[in-house]
Parts: structure tokens; C-alpha cells; sequence
């Protein structure tokens, strides 16, 4: 057997074997090799102690009412209209830090983005007041043709040299 | 066969829990809470704080119920989620300047870990001294190297759950856990 410690995946076979993830065949190979590899068994050994100064480590009981305090958070938000609970999603609860509002920003983003392309839409495809083509409101057409024939009755006008415009000449 | 059958078990239960069973919810909660709080305690090594995020990883689970797909084991899902707000929380910590002295845990925390195992205060003595170096080194690893740490070695995860949950490749994992496991030699070989 290569020493693990000289190939490319070695890694991967000394966590497995410190770690007894390794399948049994596997696992008596190696260990005929750490018998005779003095690098290996110092790694191997150091690790059992790493191992057991890990299992020191033990877990905290967790607190009695920490699911009756979880089922009063669920049942608050269950009672929390829609915007309310899509507020506390996007902002976050009381626990959450700011990198975690940061973390959050990115549905804001995405919620602003489709605000101002809706916002765009209507805007560009809003339709006049009264929810007609601005120019087949009759109102804005009797203005327009109010315009046209007024500009016909000075052009009139200018033609027979009624009008006489601030330059001393034809319009 | 029997992890398997328990990784299925916990997907039809959250299968349950999106069919509205929330009594399948307080199952999964049965049977995670420990483990979560734990990876949260080691992570941020403050037992209020582990709990209070433990909450919140709970509550994103049961807001996440109706959209629940089983395309990842519920481990893994369920670490990936604790494994963000342990690291924010940790990065909040870090920019607070809110770095805790472990010589001056809470009592809540010393009192909770100090186990009576014998009469023998000098024994005692040395238990807590070998702890406070485990827990020391520990905190001394970078955020990701401690969590690859946390869930490799107490939750016993795969290195495909840990890259899942890290967000790396399991190539990555390995290296990770490899350099961390290495420093935690240097630092811990004197325990032996």
C-alpha cells in the first residue's frame, strides 16, 4: 500500500480510517501499513487524541421549554397577517444580526425590481383618462380640430395680408 | 439499511408536516433538536444564543413546509440552514468586537458543562482545564474549517452533506477538514 501520505487523495484515507468510516478490508489494509510507517502512526495517533479530546467536548442539555417557546414563535406568526409575515421573512427576527439582514437584502432586491418593472409596464402601456386612445377622445378631437381650423384662418388671414406678425411679416 | 430507513423516515414526515401534520413536526423537532443545538453551541459557544438560532432554524423549516421537496436528505437541509446563521452569527460577533473570553463564560454555560463525574475536585480541575483547551482550539479555527470540524465529527455527517451545507465541493470538504483536523493536532497532542 502507498503511503497516504505521499499520494494525491492520501487526506481522504486518514480521515476515514481516524474517523472509522472506513469499510473493514479497507480499514485492516491500512492498518498493516501504520505498523510500519512511523509517519503514519504518529498522525494516526496524535489524531486518536485529538479525537478523544473531542468526545470531552460534550453537548449542553437543551433547555425545557425550548419547544414551547419555538411553538409560541410558530403559532405568533401563524396569527401575523401576510405582510407581516413577509416582513419578518425578509427583515428577520430578533435573533438575526445584520450580515444576516445583509444575507436578506437580496429578496428586497428582487421584491423593489419587479415593483419598478410593473411600475414601468403601467406607465407605458397605461391607456388616457377616460381609459380610451387619446386621440379618439372626442374632446381632445374637437380641441384639435378647433386648432386646425384656427391655423387655417390665420394662414387665410396672412394670405391676404391681414395679419402682420411682431417682424413685420407673413406668419 | 437502518440510516437509510431513517433518512426516509424523516423526509415522509416532513411530507406530513406539508400536508399540514404538525404532529410529524414535533417529531422531527424530537429528534433533531438535540443535534442542532449542539452544532450550534460548539459553533458559537454560547448556549442562549445556540438556542435561540436552533429556534430559528426550526421555525425557516416550518416556514419552508409547503414548498418541501425531498431532492436532499433533511439533514443535510436542515444543517445547510444551520450552518448560515451559526457563520452570520459569528461574523455579527466578529464586528461587534464581541469576542467572548472563555475564561469568562457564563455561569449558565460552566455550570451546564461541568458534569459530576466524581467526587475528586482535582480531577474536576483538570476536566475543566482539558476542556477549556478543546473548546479554545476549537474557536481558534477559521468559521468554515469548524463547522466542517463540528459536522464531520458530532453529527457524523458525509462529506457530500457537508459540502452541501457549506456550499463547497466535497474535494474541498476533505482539504478543509484535513487542515483543521491537522491544526487541532498541533494544538491538542499535548491531552494525550
Amino acid at each position: 500500500m502507498n503511503c497516504p501520505l505521499h499520494v494525491k487523495d492520501g487526506a481522504e484515507i486518514l480521515l476515514d480510517y481516524c474517523s472509522q468510516r472506513m469499510d473493514p478490508d479497507r480499514a485492516a489494509a491500512f492498518r498493516l501499513h501504520v505498523a510500519d510507517c512511523v509517519d503514519c502512526k504518529q498522525v494516526v495517533e496524535a489524531q486518536a487524541s485529538v479525537w478523544d479530546a473531542l468526545d470531552a467536548y460534550e453537548a449542553v442539555p437543551v433547555s425545557r421549554d425550548f419547544d414551547r417557546k419555538l411553538w409560541a414563535r410558530i403559532d405568533a406568526e401563524d396569527s401575523q397577517s401576510w405582510f407581516q409575515r413577509t416582513w419578518t421573512r425578509v427583515v428577520g427576527g430578533p435573533a438575526i444580526g445584520w450580515s444576516t439582514y445583509l444575507f436578506n437584502w437580496k429578496p428586497m432586491l428582487v421584491a423593489a425590481t419587479a415593483c419598478a418593472a410593473i411600475a414601468g409596464v403601467m406607465l407605458v402601456s397605461v391607456p388616457g383618462q377616460h381609459g380610451m386612445d387619446p386621440v379618439a377622445d372626442p374632446q381632445n378631437q374637437k380641441l384639435m380640430e378647433r386648432v386646425e381650423s384656427a391655423l387655417d384662418d390665420i394662414d387665410m388671414l396672412n394670405q391676404v395680408g391681414v395679419i402682420e406678425t411682431a417682424h413685420q411679416g407673413p406668419i | 439499511m437502518e440510516a437509510v430507513g431513517a433518512l426516509e423516515r424523516d423526509a415522509e414526515l416532513m411530507l406530513r408536516v406539508r400536508a399540514g401534520d404538525t404532529a410529524s413536526f414535533a417529531k422531527l423537532l424530537e429528534k433533531h433538536r438535540g443535534p442542532v443545538v449542539h452544532f450550534l453551541y460548539r459553533m458559537v459557544q454560547n448556549q442562549p444564543v445556540a438556542e435561540e438560532l436552533a429556534q430559528e432554524v426550526f421555525l425557516r423549516v416550518y416556514r419552508s413546509r409547503e414548498n418541501y421537496e425531498p431532492t436532499a436528505k433533511f439533514t443535510t437541509w436542515l444543517f445547510r440552514i444551520a450552518t448560515h446563521l451559526a457563520l452570520n452569527q459569528i461574523r455579527d460577533r466578529k464586528h461587534e468586537r464581541n469576542q467572548e473570553n472563555l475564561d469568562e463564560e457564563t455561569s449558565e454555560g460552566m455550570t451546564r458543562q461541568v458534569a459530576d463525574r466524581g467526587p475528586n475536585v482535582e480531577q474536576s480541575m483538570v476536566r475543566d482545564a482539558r476542556l477549556n483547551e478543546v473548546r479554545k482550539a476549537i474557536s481558534a479555527l477559521p468559521d468554515k474549517q469548524r463547522a466542517a470540524v463540528m459536522m464531520h465529527k458530532y453529527e457524523e455527517l458525509e462529506y457530500s452533506q457537508i459540502a452541501n451545507s457549506l456550499g463547497c465541493s466535497e474535494s474541498a470538504v476533505k482539504s478543509l477538514l484535513f487542515r483543521a483536523y491537522e491544526t487541532l493536532r498541533g494544538r491538542l497532542a499535548h491531552l494525550a
